[in-house]
């Protein structure tokens, strides 16, 4: 019974890494863009997450290379007991990591747009129940519920053509102005704004229909990319490079700038569908972790555990205590997702070195 | 004392001796009438029946008069009984345990000496309520015939309904008090065995003295027991029991009571009424939509008034918010508490008229209604804005078709109200975002809850928030994994 609470089905696992992906990078990744980059943020943007595409499929191909094992039991095939268990230890604590840091992040949100004086340590506690109460249950629910994120996303395109007649393409031009230097440069808020992609190498085994996974994970990092250069793309054009550059969340201005006819103000409504959505990086590396160290300690189901869990994740996400702080921390976040990325890559290469445990007939 | 003797054994050859066991067994129950008689063949024998449960006539004519008349009875001449009786249902019990069950089933049960058989009949007849349409769900287009409390009359009313030798009922046996039926009906053809079979497994489990309403066994046997959404839909009504039947579903009766079970439903069964399927397509969209709106309404109106007044005044429009602050700068209270003085008042009203008879609930709602809540806003207790706003969502909850789902409704209301004061929107937002993986973790006999939604089946949602025209409804709902999909025959 407990085992399958955790299937995963090919369109929930779509949802769930598009809803890492979107959630995580949805609020700041027009402002640092422009910031780096100017106008030309999009072009970077595509050209990412093409570069994204074929690390997961490389990603893809490791797991396929395995019979139903997650990177934790492929890291011990690989590097031996002592030095696979390190590996598997700053896995999880890299999970762990990215969700306490997007704890924090989501905090400071609502901490600039809507509470600026409750403490964010009651605001960890009241965002977390809901992710709590569905890690308890187990991935299978985390994902069923992340489809989500397809509602709020469409909300956002409504958004979009709402304000289209007051974009102004003029902004865009001339492109790729910054040229291959601004690619280059703006590889941190790109990736940053990609991750959650490395997610499939731990909850691998649990899903359903493997034969599709490729299929799956390329098609949610297409949804991603093409969500992003249009977030950018309608940003850049509606504020201009040089306002972009001087907000912090381009996308609630954005909805705060349109007037809708009678009852003014529509972003009320935007906020409450983006907030679920934007907390979904949360529940996801969250219930991920803690599935992971379920898994590596042998846990039962326990509601001690998940407690215990909990409180130190929200302690952990009061370490930063301001904005400068939180991208300081992004940054460890986005090299240390790069390097997992590279890591699961080198995995796959040296598996064809050291065959232990990789799948014969395939 | 009765439960000192052992009933459970075969009759024995001493009539005398079952007798006496048997009227042991019987002892204080001046409804079970023993009638003792010789036979012509000079044999001692008695009848056993329950006063009002045995239509006396028939006895007397069909049962009695013909065992008194024979000539011979011994376990030689029983293989010819069935013939010389003229009665429907005989059957011929030897263990003394089954014998005191058929008496007290109300069957007339006959013994006699030299016969280590009992013969049994059924002639059972008893007063029960006409068929009438469930007050609780009343219909428009649909049809006026309700369920009623006869188990036996609702089998009839579904047989009627539907007259295939598929539709199947499955009989089990609950309460070691009460010794009621539980019946599950199916279509064979079209119901998934292995949903059968949780039904089942959980219906065989269920320890308890007697199930007084289906409720009781609804509590036990659901998925969530402490969820407050309801796992099955609970309905008087026949046509929707055949609907769900022929879409795969199973119903679940008790003996001795009018309401039957849906299983497995999902959440949206709740927010679907009958005549949405018997009228035009485009007026049932229209209904179900209304009814989603007015859910959306029940669920965050209130939560988010109070969250706009008490934080985010700025995105009230201009000329609103005069107007509100004029109506609100006589009020002493918060809105939170102000909201739950209304809210209060409106489920006292409620809570209050359910029960009276109806000539007083006409009075309550005038006192409750217009004289408090007028006066009320008068003196400055409470806004007038509020009283249309609680006043709005209390009517939004009304609007669905079934019961439960309006408590929870209103659970959920309030919960939100209390959060919205202390966090704002975000105390909107993580209660409904709470709510939403509530209903995605529920299950109803297994299948997820909230399903066309999530789990996404895009071919189901033409029968959820819209209702597509029936032609274009060939495909029975997902959600009870029926093994034909198809609904009609297909072609070739």
């Amino acid at each position: 019974m407990d085992k399958r609470k955790n299937n995963i089905t090919s369109a929930q696992l779509m949802g769930l890494i598009v809803s890492i992906q979107v959630g995580i990078g949805m609020a700041s990744l027009p402002s640092n863009l422009a910031a780096i980059c100017g106008h030309d943020g999009w072009i970077s943007i595509l050209i990412y997450g093409i570069i994204i595409t074929a690390v997961i499929a490389l990603i893809i191909k490791l797991m396929n290379r395995y019979n139903n094992k997650s990177i934790y039991e492929i890291n011990k095939f690989l590097y031996g007991r002592y030095l696979g268990g390190l590996l598997n230890l700053l896995i999880v604590l890299y999970l762990w990591y990215s969700a306490c840091l997007s704890l924090r992040s989501y905090i400071n949100y609502i901490h600039v747009d809507l509470l600026r004086s409750t403490p964010s340590f009651v605001l960890c506690v009241f965002t977390l129940i809901p992710t709590c109460y569905l890690a308890w249950y187990g991935l299978k629910y985390i994902t069923r519920f992340a489809q989500m994120i397809y509602l709020s996303i469409g909300f956002c395109l409504i958004l979009f053509l709402i304000v289209f007649s007051d974009l102004r393409l003029n902004f865009l031009m001339p492109i790729a102005q910054s040229g291959i230097e601004g690619i280059k440069a703006s590889y941190s808020p790109c990736i940053f704004a990609f991750l959650g992609y490395e997610v499939i190498s731990v909850i691998y085994p649990e899903i359903t229909n493997k034969p599709k996974t490729m299929k799956v994970v390329i098609g949610s990092n297409i949804i991603t990319t093409i969500f992003f250069v249009i977030l950018v793309l309608v940003t850049t054009s509606f504020f201009g490079e040089e306002m972009l550059k001087k907000s912090i969340y381009p996308m609630i201005k954005l909805s705060r700038s349109y007037r809708a006819p009678i009852i003014e103000r529509m972003d009320v409504l935007y906020i409450a569908v983006w907030l679920p959505a934007m907390a979904m990086p949360i529940s996801g590396y969250f219930s991920v972790t803690y599935y992971s160290i379920r898994k590596l300690l042998n846990l039962k189901k326990k509601a001690i555990y998940l407690i215990v869990f909990t409180l130190i994740t929200i302690l952990l996400s009061n370490v930063p205590k301001s904005i400068s702080n939180i991208k300081v921390y992004t940054n460890i976040m986005t090299i240390s997702g790069t390097i997992f990325s590279i890591f699961l890559v080198i995995c796959y290469l040296f598996s064809f070195i050291r065959k232990k445990g990789v799948k014969t007939h395939a | 004392m009765a439960e000192d003797i052992n009933t459970d054994v075969n009759l024995y050859n001493d009539y005398e001796k079952n007798f006496f066991i048997i009227d042991a067994n019987l002892k204080d129950c001046p409804d079970i009438i023993r009638r003792q008689v010789i036979l012509n063949s000079g044999k001692k024998g008695c009848f056993f029946f329950v006063q009002g449960l045995c239509d006396l006539d028939l006895f007397q004519r069909d049962f009695m008069t013909p065992l008194l008349n024979l000539q011979k009875l011994d376990s030689e001449e029983i293989k010819y009984l069935p013939n010389k009786l003229p009665v429907a249902g005989l059957t011929f019990p030897i263990v003394i345990d089954k014998i005191i069950q058929d008496i007290l089933a109300g069957n007339a049960i006959f013994i006699c000496d030299g016969l280590n058989t009992g013969i049994s009949c059924t002639l059972k007849k008893y007063d029960k309520r006409t068929i009438q349409e469930p007050e609780g769900e009343k219909s428009v287009r649909g049809d006026h015939d309700g369920f009623i409390e006869d188990m036996a009359t609702n089998i009839a009313t579904i047989r009627r309904k539907l007259k295939t030798p598929n539709l199947k009922f499955k009989n089990f046996t609950v309460g070691n008090i009460s010794h009621q039926t539980v019946t599950v009906a199916y279509l064979e053809n079209i119901a998934n065995p292995n949903i059968l079979q949780i039904i089942s497994d959980k219906i065989t489990q269920l320890d308890s003295d007697s199930f007084i309403a289906i409720g009781y066994m609804e509590q036990i046997i659901a998925d969530h027991p402490n969820s407050i959404f309801p796992q099955y839909l609970a309905t008087e009504r026949p046509d929707k029991a055949v609907a769900g039947l022929l879409e795969g579903r199973f119903l679940i009766m008790l003996q001795e009571t009018s309401f039957v079970m849906i299983a497995p439903v999902t959440y949206f069964a709740f927010t679907q009424a009958p005549e949405d399927y018997s009228t035009h397509w485009v007026g049932a969209t229209y209904l179900r939509i209304l009814r989603t709106i007015a859910t959306l309404i029940a669920f965050f109106l209130p939560g988010i008034y109070i969250a706009l007044l008490s934080f985010h005044y700025y995105m009230i429009p201009l000329p609103l918010l005069v107007q509100l602050a004029q109506s609100r700068a006589k009020v002493p209270f918060p809105p939170v508490i102000e909201a739950f003085l209304v809210e209060f008042m409106i489920e006292m009203v409620r809570e209050a008229s359910i029960r009276l008879p109806s000539f007083i609930t006409s009075s309550i709602s005038i006192v409750g209604g217009l004289v408090i809540g007028q006066t009320a806003i008068q003196s400055g207790i409470i806004s007038d804005l509020m009283v249309i706003v609680i006043a709005t969502s209390a009517i939004a909850g009304f609007t669905m078709p079934t019961y439960d789902l309006g408590i929870s409704i209103r659970l959920v209301k309030y919960a939100i109200m209390i959060t919205s004061s202390i966090f704002g929107i975000l105390g909107v937002i993580i209660p409904m975002v709470m709510v939403l993986a509530h209903l995605v973790v529920l299950d109803s006999l297994g299948e997820p809850y909230f399903q066309p939604i999530a789990p996404f089946k895009a071919a189901d949602l033409k029968d959820t928030f819209i209702k597509a025209p029936i032609r274009y409804l060939k495909k029975r709902p997902d959600i009870a994994k029926p093994i034909d999909k198809e609904r009609g025959k297909k072609n070739g």
